[in-house]
């Protein structure tokens, strides 16, 4: 055993860190922003209640639902089996569904160890969830991950089969295919109808050319992926010096040949300006786009033309055209904004997508939801106050396309947040209203079809 | 700025301290200096209130929120190792390679956990300004701990508490 004082152990810093005069330009940026931004927000209620125009709409207070009419199929969420949730580590988190009309709850799992993330087949017949098991200490906490797995069950949690292990120490991405024949696990491995996992491979299959956060295309014959790709630039921040991984979008075919890069770039410093991060491809339900977030590479760099050394982003969404064609910017949130978790509404007219704000955080909550046309660009944005800094919101489309169901992950050693349902009429966000106390994600939505 | 001379002093007297807190979070000196100057740059509009009452523990708190939010963006987010370096032969451990081996296995706990464990074995806070500091129960913070500590066990490493400290600072 190594005996360990960690006073002693760490290091000086060196002198140049921290400078006075970065920390007070940076300041001064920031305050800037948050004026501009409240600027922003006055004109844009003013447009919105004369013209019709962008609306921002206010922060809720949700009331509960029991029972309410028009949801359609079965909700899927985790829930601490303990009603205690106790740690970082997913321990004890059980998939539930329920009928959000009747409000019968039913458990699918009953492992004992935790569900981090869960996606319903699109034939609402089955459900695939990723699994981590732990490793316990002698007072019987969880203290350390084990392996990961990815299990498939029927919609009702029977025939439920351990069908991948791992091998980083999670299972993140779990995509099905349209058929809900195939299941795309971390964006490199493909679950056919024959029970077997393959590995796609892009390029060579080396470390740095695997996918991640990959997606089908409505046929189900192509994949959308993000390519990692050393540049020549040093960011300061990965890689060896003078290198910098960034991303690129691609798609191939699905099984892995005729990889093609469409959002490829001259990455070197002389184009540092029109290079960018690419990530999160989402196809279109009618196949015609690709929707992805866009970081410009510049927001990365240390010294960049604005002296601003670190940002939130990527706050861009662009969509581009499967063979790389008629690239438009969709949603520019701003520097100190981020775009997470994007996704198309089934009739593939809107995009969903959740964006984490740093100007407001001490103002108003720091997550927002918000719905746009992809074609016009109107946007609608509902602050998620149930949803507090220290969480991470998840959400997920109703297969209607009528209702988005909302939860936060909690933070250790606090209460789930709950989920949550708005309905959704003509790309418009409504209340939030609690539907799950004790649910917290992963949450998916099965169809009706088949219940 | 509006008050340029408090928080200028406070920055300069501060900053090594504040730095180190965010390396032990971090693993290195960049993305440690940019955690600071978040927590300080979100600090600045409350400064007059902060100032009065006790800064440090704003700053720390502000930091450790900040590095909280910074971890879940999977971009710029670490990927954990089963492999670590090898563990020193002898308590005449070499510096840097104690180092290198602490991040690593800093590195292996989950956020939360990493927060608790440079709160309580580098800060010496009290398992009570420790809840304070990351808005959580004592119990938390104690089964927390008892986690992280597991954890470290399981790979050979204890750390010194300050009660440790202080008795080993007494006997020659």
């Amino acid at each position: 055993m190594t005996l360990f004082d960690l006073q002693r152990v760490v290091p000086e810093p060196p002198d140049d860190l921290l400078d006075l005069r970065a920390l007070e330009s940076r300041i001064r940026r920031r305050q800037l922003t948050r004026r501009l931004a409240a600027a922003a927000t006055t004109v844009a209620v003013v447009v919105g209640t004369v013209i019709g125009g962008i609306a921002i709409t206010g922060s809720t207070s949700p009331r509960p639902l029991s029972p309410v009419s028009h949801l359609d199929g079965r909700l899927v969420f985790g829930q601490d089996t303990t009603q205690v949730t106790k740690t970082n580590l997913l321990a004890d988190t059980s998939l539930y569904s329920v009928d959000p009309t009747a409000g019968q709850t039913q458990r699918l799992t009953h492992e004992a160890d935790g569900i981090d993330f869960a996606v319903a087949s699109p034939d609402g017949r089955r459900i695939a969830y990723s699994q981590e098991t732990y490793g316990y200490g002698p007072a019987g906490h969880p203290t350390h991950i084990n392996g990961a797995y990815v299990h498939v069950a029927n919609a009702d949690g029977s025939d439920d089969q351990r069908i991948y292990s791992c091998p980083t120490s999670s299972c993140e991405e779990l995509v099905w295919s349209p058929d809900s024949e195939r299941l795309l696990i971390n964006g490199d491995h493909v679950l056919g109808p024959d029970g077997r996992v393959r590995r796609l491979c892009v390029g060579h299959c080396s470390v740095r050319s695997t996918t991640y956060d990959a997606s089908w295309s409505p046929d189900g014959q192509r994949l959308a992926f993000q390519y990692w790709k050393d540049v020549p630039l040093d960011n300061g921040r990965s890689g060896p010096a003078g290198v910098s991984t960034v991303q690129a979008i691609g798609v191939m075919n699905a099984d892995g040949s005729r990889p093609e890069l469409i959002t490829d770039q001259d990455c070197t410093a002389a184009h540092v300006t029109a290079c960018s991060s690419d990530t999160t491809p989402v196809w279109s339900p009618d196949g015609d786009s690709i929707a992805f977030t866009r970081q410009p590479l510049s927001y990365l760099l240390p010294n960049n033309s604005l002296g601003e050394p670190m940002v939130l982003g990527p706050g861009r969404i662009d969509i581009i055209r499967p063979d790389g064609s008629a690239l438009r910017q969709l949603v520019d949130c701003g520097v100190y904004c981020r775009v997470w978790s994007m996704s198309w509404s089934p009739t593939g007219r809107h995009l969903a997508y959740l964006t984490e704000d740093e100007r407001g955080r001490y103002n108003v909550p720091p997550w927002s939801l918000t719905i746009i046309d992809s074609q016009t660009g109107e946007r609608h944005s509902r602050p998620l106050a149930f949803v507090t800094e220290e969480m991470t919101p998840d959400y997920v489309w109703a297969p209607s396309g009528m209702h988005i169901a909302v939860g936060g992950r909690a933070g250790n050693g606090s209460r789930p947040t709950g989920i949550y349902v708005a309905d959704v009429e003509a790309g418009e966000l409504g209340q939030f209203r609690m539907l799950v106390p004790t649910g917290l994600p992963p949450i998916t939505w099965l169809s009706r079809a088949n219940h | 700025v509006s008050e340029p001379v408090a928080f200028q002093e406070f920055v300069l007297a501060r900053r090594r301290a504040l730095l180190r807190t965010a390396w032990l979070l971090t693993g290195d000196w960049h993305t440690a200096e940019d955690l600071v100057q978040t927590a300080l740059m979100r600090c600045y509009p409350h400064w007059q209130r902060i100032a009065s009452d006790n800064p440090d523990a704003y700053l720390r708190k502000a930091i450790v929120n900040a590095h909280a939010s910074s971890w879940r963006r999977r971009w710029h987010g670490e990927r954990p190792t089963a492999d670590l370096p090898d563990l020193p032969g002898s308590d005449e451990y070499d510096a840097a390679d104690s180092r290198r081996l602490l991040i690593a296995v800093l590195r292996l706990l989950p956020a939360r956990q990493r927060a608790v464990v440079v709160l309580r074995y580098y800060e010496d806070l009290t398992e009570a300004d420790t809840a304070a500091a990351l808005g959580c129960s004592v119990g938390t913070v104690k089964s927390q701990a008892a986690k992280a500590l597991a954890t470290l066990r399981a790979r050979g490493i204890e750390l010194t508490d300050a009660e440790q400290r202080d008795h080993r600072e007494v006997i020659p």
